[in-house]
């Protein structure tokens, strides 16, 4: 769906020979449509601009908006497309193809469960059923206090030690009903701990 | 080397195309009739429908014709048991993805699945159909968007892209979720980018894409592309 594009050796030798920066382009719109002038989006903005609005670098930039915000919002979405001109709806396309990025926002504790096939066949789908009955929590949704947040995702990479269920970003392996909810349970009581390190801050 | 021309046989008759031609485009050259639905002349090959997969000789694998370039020597069968099996089932799947019922369509018997339906012989689908209920954006003055009769053939999105240049559509989500969206996800009447060239209702293959109190005959013109290609001064 994305073209990457490279740098020829020949032009990344030259920039580096005569150290002259190539003038970054300024977004049109800067602040608009409600987004708040705030650290987060600052430390957007110099992410953009180090990766000189270029539309190549669209991956890289919706990681960093999650990595920052925690999700993809509406409004900073609108905001990179208009910095690296690329269409809304290719935008969007690419922010809902993969199942990495969120749009929603996710609550204080994120669990997730890998339902790639060989947890599934490990019986992943029990430990899933469990958490959904007992923290009062739809797949793909989170509690209604915002405490708890509950996403399915294709494989997480450690079918050996399948089922896994990640807890935060914890990895819990060889996961099992009782370990689980006893888990996640001692983490909604312990201190709060921010998956996302701008959620609150601003 | 470039400039000769390539040999292959197609169907048994011995052909030659210029280099870089895809299957297709031979094919056509040559009045060997390959079906398509997701190809239109001008836009950049999709390859997304897999009815014009054809067989060559020597490899196991089917190949789509409208992406496949020639190579000399090739051996290519367009029309055999397997390949209008394997059309049939293709055919059949995307009957039964969404939610086709010709008598209530308003592109009934201007549509180019149903078309192809009759000409390859699909009367019936022996998938389990998905009935889907996707909600119908008619909130544009007259462009209407039914995402229920959607085949996903992306011919919409690649004119609006490559001959409108404004990008208003794209393909949302993924799999089975796949869908046709306008902006941010925003009602067609909302949307920012949006010309109202209709062209996407000119090439929709099937009735996703209309126009409001006008006859889907009269919307219908798969020509629109190459008409306005030609005219392009500058290519």
């Amino acid at each position: 769906m994305i073209k990457l594009t490279f740098k020829k050796k020949s032009e990344s030798f030259l920039s580096s020979q005569s150290m002259v920066y190539a003038p970054l382009k300024k977004p049109k719109v800067l602040i608009s449509m409600g987004l708040k002038n705030d650290k987060r989006l600052l430390k957007l903005e110099r992410f953009l601009k180090k990766m000189e609005y270029k539309g190549s670098a669209l991956l890289e930039i919706l990681h960093k908006t999650q990595e920052i915000y925690g999700y993809l919002n509406e409004d900073v979405l609108k905001y990179v497309s208009e910095a690296i001109e690329l269409p809304l709806s290719h935008v969007y396309g690419v922010a809902t193809f993969y199942s990495y990025f969120k749009l929603k926002q996710s609550g204080e504790h994120v669990i997730t469960a890998c339902m790639g096939t060989a947890c599934y066949v490990k019986g992943v789908e029990k430990i899933i059923s469990a958490i959904e009955k007992r923290f009062c929590v739809k797949r793909g949704g989170s509690t209604a206090d915002g405490k708890l947040s509950l996403f399915i995702t294709r494989c997480i990479g450690a079918c050996a030690i399948g089922p896994t269920i990640l807890i935060d970003d914890n990895v819990v392996g060889n996961a099992t009903k009782d370990i689980v909810l006893e888990r996640i349970a001692s983490t909604l009581e312990s201190e709060k701990i921010y998956t996302c390190r701008y959620s609150k801050n601003s | 080397m470039d400039d000769e021309p390539i040999e292959l046989i197609i169907d048994g008759i011995q052909v030659s195309a210029v280099h870089d031609a895809t299957i297709l485009e031979v094919a056509k050259q040559y009045g060997i009739y390959i079906p398509t639905l997701c190809d239109l002349e001008g836009l950049t090959s999709f390859s997304g429908c897999r009815l014009c997969l054809v067989e060559i000789r020597g490899s196991p694998k089917l190949y789509p014709a409208c992406t496949t370039p020639v190579t000399s020597g090739m051996e290519i069968i367009t029309n055999s048991e397997k390949l209008k099996e394997y059309r049939k089932i293709c055919l059949s799947l995307l009957l039964s993805e969404r939610t086709h019922v010709c008598s209530v369509c308003i592109a009934n018997n201007n549509c180019e699945l149903q078309d192809l339906s009759n000409k390859l012989g699909v009367d019936h689908v022996s998938f389990e159909r998905n009935w889907t209920k996707h909600t119908i954006d008619s909130g544009h003055d007259f462009l209407v968007i039914d995402r229920n009769r959607c085949i996903l053939c992306t011919r919409c999105i690649r004119v609006c892209q490559e001959i409108e240049g404004a990008h208003t559509l794209d393909l949302k989500n993924r799999g089975k979720d796949s869908q046709i969206t306008i902006d941010f996800d925003a009602l067609w009447g909302d949307s920012c980018s949006c010309t109202a060239c209709r062209k996407c209702a000119k090439v929709c293959p099937t009735g996703a894409i209309y126009i409001e109190d006008e006859l889907i005959s009269k919307t219908k013109d798969k020509n629109v592309v190459s008409f306005l290609l030609k005219r392009r001064m500058y290519k």
